[in-house]
């Protein structure tokens, strides 16, 4: 076991939302987005009034969607609101049964070449799950190519609160395991490293025995952002990924979520695409939640679930930190949603109009080692130039400065800003 | 429950508890201590200090809002900050006309002619210092501002008056370690009148070096301030007076106590070195500050005319504020050498 920390950031005093995933009742309407990773939208293939079964394709591309419910589709659209914003495609289905039809195949996923695993992950259209989605297959055959020599299981939740790696920790440690010696498998190395925060040393004993010869446990100290890849990479390997674009694979490094290790085991077992997902429901709800909801579950129908008594100010996709604020709770869960955190009116960060007083804060907190302040009342005054020869373009939106300034400068909103005009000058 | 129109903006979307007006209030609470003590020491001659320091700052901070066309707002402790802050470092007996006027200066030029709290380069508490100082310097002679100490002509003095410290603590000899610690709990405790005469003379909040170190523990632990200042600045004044104490040797140790607990040593240290506006953001940086600003006041203190040119040599290290930002920058994460 070896332990592992990063230069900057926040150390939350939140708990992560505790308890067994439960399982959410599956709704009486899905909504399926044709895009739940990053790249372009699939097309459908099923077209309005069909049946449709559970884990049929319903979208076909790079990375293939397949419906989770058994039911009739009842819309194809090409405008339905992505949690980004924007519009994408999407298809809508009346649920009339959850179960799948026969029973899955039983197979041993470490037996499978390289080759047969790959393929099945590609069309079982899984992806890395977070907000960034990328498809996994894409992402094993780029860490191929690059030559990449270590893998790291990324069971740290990113974000304060969420508490889902820490419980399928607990819960799904055989498939965890089986998980990543198949991810060594595929991408042919030896050396692999599950990094986790670091809780009770009872479940950190128990984890550790249970990836022993397979991975080495990484406990990482609870301080945020150490889940994004970046940091945990250099905490475990004290590589840095180069700026501003670079990736964990540049430095020889793959990160893969938890949960989608998991799914990787599951998907190879059963030879079915994932229908579910695993999510943190918390914030201003009155039962926080760790929950296991059908992918295209509308929120209302989650929140419905947890119970929201007050007036809801905000909701969120993701988590209080990074996450992306929504306009209508028709957004349904999809592969990228890992948390859904809601805020009382009463609750929505103030804008002071106050002035930087050079406290620094912000500089300590900079994962990044930037400084905020500057780069930010650059990007207030459209001084973009300026503001990228201090190094603009580094930042990872984090959100650590303007958690921490005290004049409540909105800093990452003027640091978005000047990102988005820079794109436009370019264009 | 509403299914639509939630606010959309981007993250973070929770702050953190601090803000402008609670660490302003915080140094507030910080400086109560040594308030306190200047008043327990001084009685009515540092409380004629303190309300006159604090009723010109609310005053003048409310008339320059005004001129400057904004909505008076006194809420955010600022002006009581100022107030107070001001009130320490002046030696008791300076008049309240010369207090006001001292802090009239330090809001005016020290701060609002650069647009307000934030923007100021140097230290506007230390800017009013400077104006009576160069206006007035009877009122804050040497004799008055020396190290919370009465009577001193120069640093070299108190070497030959070492005779205080059994006149006024009974402390005969401090070879032992019993000796040692006595005289230090001593001077932590505050200076008395004794072997000058009976009247005990020094500035308001210099008084009690305890009761500075309470106050500053609690901007340590409210993490308002941090170490990196104050460690250069105080490992400064350290190294300087071990290394070039040229006196007896048996007069060294209360030599350092004094450059270190001296009140007006460790008030700068705390209060001033510390300050947001006035010194770097880099923690480096602000090692660096401190460094310079020890560097000045030893080489005062050691080599110069005046005896206490700690806040002289704030002022100087503001002045280099910029240049140490310019230069002392961290390196960003992920930056590959470029080959140009
Ligand atoms: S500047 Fe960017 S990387 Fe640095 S703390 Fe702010 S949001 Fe995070
Ligand atoms: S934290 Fe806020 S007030 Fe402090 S330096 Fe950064 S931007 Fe300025």
């Amino acid at each position: 076991m070896k332990t592992a920390t990063i230069k900057g950031g926040i150390e939350f005093k939140v708990e992560r939302v505790g308890g067994a995933i439960e399982t959410l009742p599956v709704p009486s309407k899905v909504v399926l987005p044709l895009k739940q990773h990053k790249g372009t939208a699939c097309k459908a293939v099923v077209k309005k009034g069909q049946e449709v079964k559970v884990g049929e394709l319903i979208g076909d591309g790079e990375v293939p969607i397949h419906a989770t419910v058994a039911g009739k589709v009842t819309e194809v659209t090409k405008r339905f609101p992505d949690i980004r914003g924007g519009y994408i495609p999407a298809i809508g289905i009346e649920v009339q049964g959850d179960a799948w039809d026969e029973d899955g195949s039983d197979l041993d996923p470490t037996s499978l070449s390289s080759n047969q695993a790959l393929e099945t992950i590609k069309k079982a259209g899984l992806v890395d799950y977070n907000i960034d989605a990328e498809p996994l297959a894409e992402k094993i055959n780029f860490a191929k190519t690059k030559g990449v020599k270590t893998l790291v299981i990324n069971g740290v939740d990113l974000e304060p609160g969420v508490g889902i790696c820490k419980q399928l920790l607990v819960e799904k440690r055989q498939e965890i395991v089986g998980g990543i010696k198949v991810l060594k498998n595929v991408l042919n190395i030896t050396n692999a490293y599950l990094a986790i925060e670091s809780t009770s040393a009872q479940v950190q004993a128990t984890i550790e025995g249970a990836v022993s010869g397979v991975a080495e446990l990484v406990v990482t100290s609870p301080k945020y952002p150490v889940g994004l890849p970046k940091f945990l990479v250099k905490a475990i390997t004290g590589k840095e990924v180069p700026s501003p674009h670079g990736r964990p694979e540049d430095v020889g490094v793959v990160v893969i979520g938890l949960e989608t290790a998991i799914s990787v085991w599951d998907a190879l077992k059963t030879n079915r695409p994932p229908i579910d997902k695993a999510i943190t429901v918390y914030g201003a709800v009155n039962n926080p939640k760790n929950l296991r909801v059908r992918i295209g579950t509308p929120l209302k129908h989650v929140l419905e679930y947890c119970g929201v008594s007050a007036e809801i100010g905000k909701v969120i996709v993701g988590g209080p930190m990074m996450g992306l604020a929504q306009y209508s709770l028709d957004i349904p869960v999809t592969k990228e949603v890992n948390a859904i955190f809601i805020q009382r009116e009463s609750e929505l960060t103030e804008i002071s109009g106050q002035k930087c007083i050079n406290c620094g804060w912000c500089v300590k907190v900079c994962p990044m080692r930037l400084l905020p302040h500057i780069i930010s009342s650059y990007c207030e005054v459209g001084m973009f130039e300026e503001a990228e020869s201090y190094n603009l373009s580094y930042c990872v939106e984090c959100g650590c400065c303007a958690y921490v300034c005290p004049a409540k400068i909105p800093l990452v909103h003027w640091i978005k800003y000047g990102k988005s005009q820079i794109k436009r000058e370019e264009r | 429950m509403k299914d639509k129109g939630f606010v959309v903006s981007v993250g973070p979307h929770i702050q953190g508890r601090e803000s402008i007006p609670r660490i302003v209030y915080g140094v507030v609470i910080a400086i109560l201590p040594a308030i306190i003590a200047g008043v327990y020491f001084f009685k009515m001659e540092a409380v004629k200090v303190i309300v006159a320091a604090l009723v010109s700052a609310i005053v003048f901070d409310a008339l320059l809002q005004k001129l400057i066309c904004k909505k008076v707002d006194l809420t955010n402790g600022h002006a009581l900050l100022m107030g107070l802050l001001f009130a320490t470092i002046m030696p008791i007996g300076v008049p309240w006309w010369a207090v006001a006027a001292g802090v009239f200066v330090g809001l005016l030029v020290g701060e609002y002619v650069y647009g307000g709290f934030g923007n100021n380069p140097f230290n506007p508490v230390i800017v009013g210092w400077a104006a009576l100082k160069l206006s007035y310097p009877g009122y804050l002679s040497v004799a008055s501002s020396v190290l919370g100490v009465l009577k001193l002509e120069g640093i070299s003095a108190i070497v030959e008056d070492y005779g205080y410290f059994s006149d006024a603590y009974g402390v005969e000899n401090w070879s032992t370690l019993g000796g040692k610690l006595k005289l230090l709990g001593k001077i932590l405790l505050g200076w008395k009148a004794g072997a000058w005469g009976d009247h005990l003379f020094g500035c308001v909040g210099c008084i009690c070096a305890l009761a500075i170190l309470i106050g500053a523990a609690f901007l340590f632990i409210k993490r308002y301030i941090s170490w990196y200042a104050p460690v250069g600045f105080l490992a400064t004044i350290l190294f300087f007076s071990l290394v070039f104490y040229k006196g007896d040797k048996q007069y060294l140790y209360p030599f350092v106590l004094i450059q270190l607990f001296s009140g007006s040593t460790l008030l700068a240290a705390f209060f001033f070195v510390t300050d947001f506006a006035t010194t770097p953001f880099t923690g480096l940086g602000m090692f660096i500050f401190g460094v310079m600003a020890g560097l000045v006041t030893m080489l005062g203190r050691l080599w110069g005319k005046w005896v206490d040119p700690v806040w002289f040599a704030i002022l100087v290290a503001n002045a280099f504020t910029p240049l140490i930002d310019r230069f002392v920058r961290p390196k960003p994460f992920g930056r590959v050498k470029s080959s140009v």
